[in-house]
Formats: structure tokens, C-alpha cells, sequence
């Protein structure tokens, strides 16, 4: 019997339920598109299916996803980009399901917007709380390099975010 | 203001929704792709083939970086340690095994009731972090100005600031409290440091993204 059978059990499945919606909105940030989006997160959990891999508790899992989404949805972005395919043409992408007050559709577009690498660091930061020292460590990058990326992020956020949230 | 900006940003995120039958769709997706992975070295269709190619096209290059390793190893055994070397990574962080040094807590009365060290970023810092580092050094990151610092206190001896470039400027600021400006140099990557104590606790603050020693000495005033 296949390694992957045998994983294919109660416990994969609770691990999926557990965290698909998250890995899924996280690469849905990156490629901008429900396809693309879906077709990510599947990889990210034939990773987990087909390898051999412990986590020691939930948040070393988040973790471990985290960073398994960014790098093989960046990947699949410059994979794109040297094919020349059109699947990062934001006209021909369907609109994302946004919340229906306007801020926040812009909140959501702008952050959409972001370089891929600073989008690492708001999701890392932003949305999951890690210290600059933890992304710095996780990306491969130096801390200052993620401090600055950061500033940078806020700055193109800035317009959109404001100094005034509601 | 920060944690609104935090909260609507998660929020933002957590309106994404999949579509409907993604979940279930997603999931048959994975196995199908599961089992074709784990079933193509034993297949015999096209897959198999495709892989028997690429082998072959790599059996040349492979054999000899094979010789070139087994002669480096012969010759060259310095060149390989064994032991734990993060560097060691064939493609991005393995966070799988790595154990998590840092441990996130909420404000310095959290930092001062693990550690009973009392110090905190200092007004006007933005973005502030409060993190406990190997259970020993407390650890305070936050935006002072236009630069990124790190406050950092323990009381372990040696030097835990995470620096690791060669010094190029050392001076000493305040004989009072021992506290000396140190800027490091390694590689591209300049960095500097002022480490203080009152005695019993060390104090580092620390600056990588190019702060100059005035800043520094005049944020060394507002929290020592």
C-alpha cells in the first residue's frame, strides 16, 4: 500500500479542516484568482500528505503552512512570468469575493496589490502576529531587511489604510 | 491606531471565502495528486517514461558531482563537519524541526513576570513586539522614527545582541552605567549596538537598518 494511502485517514482530514480555509485565503492573496488559488493550496497539502513531517503544536502548523503557501505560490508566480502566461493579468482575473463596504474592498485590493515580497510580511505580521525576528528567520532574510520591508508595505498601504481606521 | 489597523486587516483577509464546493472539491483534488505522485515511480505510462528520460539526462552531471564530493571528502575533510548548521537548508527554512527560541508575550509587565526584568520600548515607539528568547533575554522590537531597533535585556553574561560583524567604531557614551556604542560591519550589512548595565541586567540596543550613532545614543537616552 502507498505511503499516501496510508496517510489518507481521520487525521489528515481533521488537519484539512483545520486550517484549508486559511491556506487557502493566503494563496488567494498571491495569485488573484480562485483557480490558481485552489490549485496551491492543493499542493500545499499533498506536501503535508506525502511527507513525512511532525508539528509540534497548532502553531508550528500554521507556521509550517505559512511559509509551504508563500513559497509555492511564489514559485508558481515566476514560473508564470518566465512562461509568459496570463494567469497574473488582473483584467482577465474574476473579481474576488470582497465584503460589501467599500473600505474595506479597498483594504482587501490594496493589500492584493502588494509586491509578493512584502505581502510576506504583512500576512506574517499582519494578519499572524509574528515578531520581525520570527519572519526574518522563517523568510531567509535579514531582520533589518524585513523591518524595512515593512516600512515599505505600510507606506503603500498608507493611502488606503490611513491614519484614521474606523 | 495599530491594532485597528491589525484588526482590519485580518478581517479584510477573513472575508475572503472560497467557492462553494471548494473544500470538498479541493480535497478530492489532493488525494488524486497524492496518489499520482506516490504511484509514478512504479508506473509504466507515460509519466514512468518522462522520468526515465529525465534520469538518463542527468546521470552525467550527477556521477560527477558524485566524484567530485567523494574526492573533496578524501582530501578535504575539513571541508565537512558534521553537527547542527542551519545554513545546511536545500531550499528555504525546514521549520519542521526547528524549535521556536522566541516566545511572543503580550507587554513588558508579561516580560517582567517571566523574567523579572523591567524594560520597556519607549514612548512614541510603534509596532512594538514583546518577546521572551530562550527563556532567558527579554526581547522589545518596535519602530522609533525611521528606523527598526531591538531592546534586549538578561541576566546572562556574554553578548546575546544576535551581531555578529566586525566592530569598526567602539566608544564609550555613559561611564555611568558602563554603556558603550559599538557599529559593526559584515559584508554589505552595517549594524550597530549600545550595551549598558545597571549591575545585575545587561541592556542591549540594537539597530540594523542604518540608523546613525546619534540616534542611537538619543534612544539610549530615553530608555536606560
Amino acid at each position: 500500500m502507498s505511503k499516501a494511502a496510508l496517510r489518507t485517514d481521520a487525521d489528515f482530514e481533521a488537519f484539512y479542516e483545520r486550517h484549508w480555509k486559511y491556506v487557502y485565503r493566503l494563496c488567494f492573496t498571491y495569485m488573484k484568482s480562485e483557480a490558481d488559488a485552489e490549485d496551491c493550496t492543493e499542493d500545499v497539502f499533498v506536501k503535508v500528505l506525502t511527507g513525512e513531517y511532525a508539528f509540534s503544536d497548532e502553531t508550528h502548523q500554521r507556521k509550517w503552512l505559512a511559509v509551504t503557501a508563500i513559497n509555492l505560490c511564489k514559485d508558481r508566480l515566476k514560473s508564470y512570468a518566465r512562461r509568459n502566461v496570463g494567469s497574473i493579468d488582473d483584467d482577465m482575473m474574476p473579481e474576488p469575493e470582497v465584503p460589501a463596504a467599500e473600505d474595506q474592498t479597498d483594504v482587501l485590493e490594496a493589500v492584493m496589490a502588494l509586491p509578493p515580497k512584502l505581502k510576506d510580511v504583512i500576512w506574517l505580521y499582519y494578519y499572524e502576529g509574528y515578531a520581525t525576528d520570527e519572519i526574518a528567520r522563517a523568510l531567509g532574510r535579514p531582520p533589518s531587511t524585513v523591518r524595512n520591508q515593512m516600512k515599505d508595505a505600510r507606506n503603500l498601504l498608507k493611502n488606503t489604510l490611513g491614519g484614521d481606521p474606523r | 491606531m495599530n491594532e485597528n489597523r491589525d484588526a482590519l486587516i485580518r478581517e479584510t483577509i477573513d472575508r475572503i471565502e472560497p467557492s462553494d464546493g471548494a473544500r470538498e472539491r479541493m480535497l478530492a483534488n489532493i488525494r488524486r495528486k497524492a496518489e499520482r505522485q506516490a504511484a509514478a515511480p512504479e508506473g509504466t505510462g507515460k509519466t514512468s517514461v518522462s522520468a526515465s528520460l529525465r534520469l538518463k539526462r542527468w546521470t552525467l552531471p550527477i556521477a560527477a558531482c558524485l566524484v567530485i564530493a567523494v574526492a573533496s571528502a578524501a582530501f578535504l575533510p575539513k571541508l565537512f563537519h558534521s553537527g547542527d548548521d542551519p545554513g545546511l537548508t536545500t531550499g528555504g527554512p525546514d521549520l519542521t524541526q526547528i524549535t521556536n527560541p522566541f516566545v511572543q508575550v503580550e507587554d513588558a509587565a508579561a516580560i517582567e513576570q517571566a523574567l523579572d526584568i523591567r524594560v520597556d520600548a519607549p514612548d512614541g515607539a510603534e509596532d512594538v513586539v514583546y518577546s521572551v528568547v530562550d527563556g532567558e533575554i527579554a526581547d522589545i522590537s518596535f519602530l522609533y522614527g525611521d528606523h527598526g531597533y531591538t531592546l534586549r535585556a538578561s541576566r546572562q553574561g556574554g553578548d546575546f545582541s544576535g551581531l555578529y560583524g566586525q566592530p569598526v567604531t567602539e566608544e564609550q557614551i555613559d561611564s555611568a552605567n558602563d554603556a558603550v556604542y559599538v557599529a559593526l560591519r559584515e559584508g554589505e550589512e552595517s549594524s550597530s549596538k549600545i550595551t549598558w548595565t545597571d549591575g545585575k541586567i545587561t541592556y542591549v540596543l540594537l539597530n540594523t537598518d542604518g540608523a546613525d550613532a546619534d540616534a542611537m545614543q538619543r534612544l539610549y537616552g530615553l530608555v536606560h
